[in-house]
C-alpha cells in the first residue's frame, strides 16, 4: 500500500479536511500543488476506487443543492488517515535525507 | 462535439465504472470546459486502464497467451516424437505425417528431417513417398514397434524356411525386443513338453536325446525337424543367459498336449481337435491375463485376421473375440508382392541393403490387394514382412541321414495315422534315408 502514488496521495490530502465530491477533489488538488498536479477525472475516479476497495476511502451520503443534482461525496476514513500519516512520515524522511544530501554536496563543492 | 467524443469515451468503459462515474466525469468536463487534450488524454488512459487492469479481460487475454503457448510446446513434443518413432522404424508414425500431410497440417520438422532427408534437393523423394505401395519399417525395429501397441505380435509364416529362421533369431537377439517382449508362443512344442521347455530355455544342461521331444512330440508328425526351430531354441537359450532372471524371455509351448503312446487310430488322432484352441489358450492365459506382451510364431493359416483357409476360426480370431484390439497380424511375403519395390523402399528409407521390411498395410495401396478369394490383404494382415525375393525363400532341411531309424520308425508310425500314408517321409527328404 505504501507508498502512495501521487494521485492517491493527493485525493487522500484532499480529502484530509472534509468530505468532498469528484470536481471538489480536483480543484483542492490544483489548489494544494499550486496548480502544479493537474488530476483527470479519470485518474481521480480510477484512484478513488482503488481507495475504497482497500478501505482507505468510502462514499459519504448524497448531498445536492437546488441548483445542481445531487453529487457523490468521499470520506476519508480513519485506516485512510493512519496510512497518509505513515506515508508523510516517509516522505519527510526522504525530505530530510535530501536535505542533508543536497546541504553536504553545496558544502563540498564551496570548499 | 468534443463533448460527445467525451461522452463516447465514457461509453466505452466497462458497465461497472460507467455506471458509477461517468455522469461524474461528464459533470467535471463541462466544469472545467474540456480545453485541451488533458482531458482526452487522461480518459483514454483511464479507458485502457479500465479494461485492461479492472476488467479481468487481462485474465482472459493471459489464459489464452499460456493456452497457446501449451498448444506450442505440445505440438513440438508430438513432432519430436513422431519424428523420434519414425527413425526408430515405427510404421504408424509415418502414416500420421502423411496423415498430416494430407490434411494440412503443419509438420514441417519432419517432412524436412526425416521423411526426405537426402532426396529434397531432387524432388524426387516425395512423388516416390507418395507412390510407395505401403508404409516401410525395418522389419526388426517395426515388429519391435508393433510390440509396444499391441501386446501379441503373431508372424503368420511358411514353415521350415531359412531366411525366417535367420531373422527369428536377428528379433531375439535385438536389445530392444528383450526389453518390450516377454513370451515367444511356438507352434512346434506341445503344452505336456512346458516343463522339459522351460529347464532346457533356462539353460539347464540336457541331452539333446531328451531335448529334441519339444519339437518331435508335438500333434503335427515331423513337421519340424527343420533345424531353424532348434536354432531359435539355442538362441533364446543362449540370450537368456545375459539377462537378468526377470527379464529373461519365456517360450511357450502352443500346441495341443499330447501323449503319442496312446495315440494308436485315426480317431485318436482326431480327438486331439483344433490346436487353434490351444494356441489361443495360452496366449490369452499366460500372455493377455498376465499383462504380457508376445510374439507368436505360427504357422500363415493360424494367423489371417480374416479366419482360416475354410473360413473357420483360427488363433487370431479366437483371441481378438476375448480381447478385441491386442493382436498384430505379420504375413511373410512370400509371393515377392514386395519384390519390384523393394530397392526403392531400401533407398528411400536408407535401410541396410538385405535388411528385412516390415511394411504396414492398413490404408495403402498394397493393402487393397486382392489374394486369389478376392479378400484385400488388409483384411487378413496388418503387415507384411520381406526378408528377400521367392526364390531366396528356400527351405532348411535338417542334414541327411541326421533322423536316427529308431525316431524314423516312429514317425512312419505317426504318418499313417495322420495321413494314412508315409507322406512325412516324403517330405522330409534325404534326412530320413
Amino acid at each position: 500500500m505504501l507508498p502512495l502514488s501521487p494521485a492517491a496521495l493527493h485525493i487522500l490530502l484532499a480529502l484530509a479536511g472534509e468530505d468532498r465530491h469528484g470536481y471538489g477533489i480536483i480543484k483542492e488538488v490544483a489548489r494544494q500543488s499550486e496548480g502544479h498536479y493537474k488530476l483527470g477525472s479519470g485518474t481521480l475516479y480510477d484512484n478513488l476506487q482503488k481507495l475504497m476497495d482497500r478501505g482507505l476511502v468510502r462514499e459519504a451520503t448524497l448531498r445536492s443543492s437546488k441548483a445542481d443534482p445531487p453529487r457523490r461525496y468521499y470520506r476519508l476514513m480513519e485506516f485512510g488517515r493512519r496510512v497518509l500519516e505513515a506515508d508523510l512520515v516517509r516522505l519527510k524522511t526522504v525530505l530530510r535525507e535530501a536535505r542533508l544530501y543536497l546541504r553536504t554536496a553545496e558544502s563540498g563543492k564551496a570548499s | 462535439m468534443k463533448r460527445t467524443f467525451y461522452k463516447c469515451l465514457l461509453w466505452l468503459h466497462p458497465a461497472g465504472f460507467r455506471e458509477r462515474y461517468a455522469d461524474e466525469m461528464l459533470w467535471i468536463f463541462d466544469e472545467t470546459g474540456g480545453q485541451g487534450l488533458g482531458p482526452f488524454t487522461d480518459v483514454l488512459i483511464s479507458l485502457l486502464r479500465q479494461w485492461i487492469l479492472h476488467s479481468g479481460v487481462w485474465r482472459i487475454a493471459f489464459g489464452a497467451f499460456l493456452s497457446c503457448l501449451l498448444l506450442t510446446g505440445w505440438w513440438h513434443f508430438q513432432e519430436a516424437a513422431l519424428a523420434s518413432a519414425l527413425r526408430r522404424g515405427n510404421p504408424g508414425a509415418l502414416k500420421e505425417i502423411k496423415h498430416r500431410h494430407s490434411s494440412g497440417m503443419p509438420c514441417a520438422t519432419i517432412s524436412g528431417d526425416v521423411i526426405q532427408p537426402a532426396e529434397t534437393e531432387t524432388g524426387r523423394a516425395r512423388s516416390q513417398a507418395d507412390t510407395q505401395p505401403c508404409d516401410v519399417a525395418d522389419g526388426i525395429q517395426g515388429i519391435v514397434a508393433a510390440s509396444q501397441h499391441h501386446p501379441v505380435v503373431m508372424i503368420g509364416e511358411v514353415h521350415w524356411l531359412g531366411p525366417a529362421g535367420e531373422f527369428y533369431v536377428r528379433l531375439i537377439r535385438d536389445q530392444k525386443f528383450q526389453e518390450t517382449v516377454e513370451d515367444i508362443v511356438v507352434e512346434f512344442a506341445s503344452r505336456n513338453n512346458q516343463p522339459l521347455l522351460d529347464r532346457y530355455i533356462a539353460g539347464e544342461d540336457l541331452p539333446i536325446e531328451e531335448v529334441r521331444h519339444i519339437w518331435r512330440d508335438t500333434t503335427k508328425v515331423a513337421s519340424w525337424e527343420s533345424p531353424i526351430y532348434a536354432q531359435w531354441l539355442a538362441a533364446i537359450r543362449d540370450v537368456n543367459k545375459g539377462l537378468p532372471p526377470n527379464r529373461r524371455l519365456r517360450v511357450l509351448a502352443g500346441d495341443t498336449a499330447v501323449d503319442w503312446r496312446s495315440i494308436h487310430t485315426h480317431a485318436d488322432w482326431e480327438a486331439l481337435g483344433d490346436n487353434n484352441v490351444s494356441f489361443a489358450e495360452v496366449i490369452v492365459n499366460e500372455v493377455l491375463r498376465r499383462g504380457h506382451r508376445a510374439l507368436v510364431v505360427l504357422g500363415t493359416n493360424h494367423v489371417t485376421k480374416s479366419g482360416d483357409r475354410n473360413g473357420a476360426q483360427d488363433t487370431t480370431t479366437r483371441v481378438e473375440s476375448r480381447y478385441p484390439g491386442s493382436t498384430y497380424v505379420v504375413l511373410l511375403d512370400n509371393r515377392g508382392l514386395l519384390q519390384p519395390p523393394v530397392q526403392e523402399l531400401v533407398r528411400l528409407h536408407r535401410l541396410p541393403q538385405n535388411a528385412a521390411i516390415l511394411c504396414e498395410l492398413a490404408g495403402t495401396p498394397l493393402g487393397d490387394f486382392p489374394d486369389h478369394h478376392a479378400t484385400p490383404l488388409t483384411s487378413k494382415a496388418d503387415a507384411l514382412l520381406y526378408l528377400g525375393p521367392p526364390e531366396t525363400l528356400t527351405r532348411a532341411f535338417p542334414p541327411a541321414g541326421s533322423l536316427e531309424p529308431t525316431y524314423m520308425k516312429e514317425v512312419d508310425r505317426r504318418s499313417m495315422i495322420e495321413w494314412g500314408e508315409l507322406r512325412d517321409r516324403n517330405f522330409l527328404g534325404a534326412a530320413a534315408q
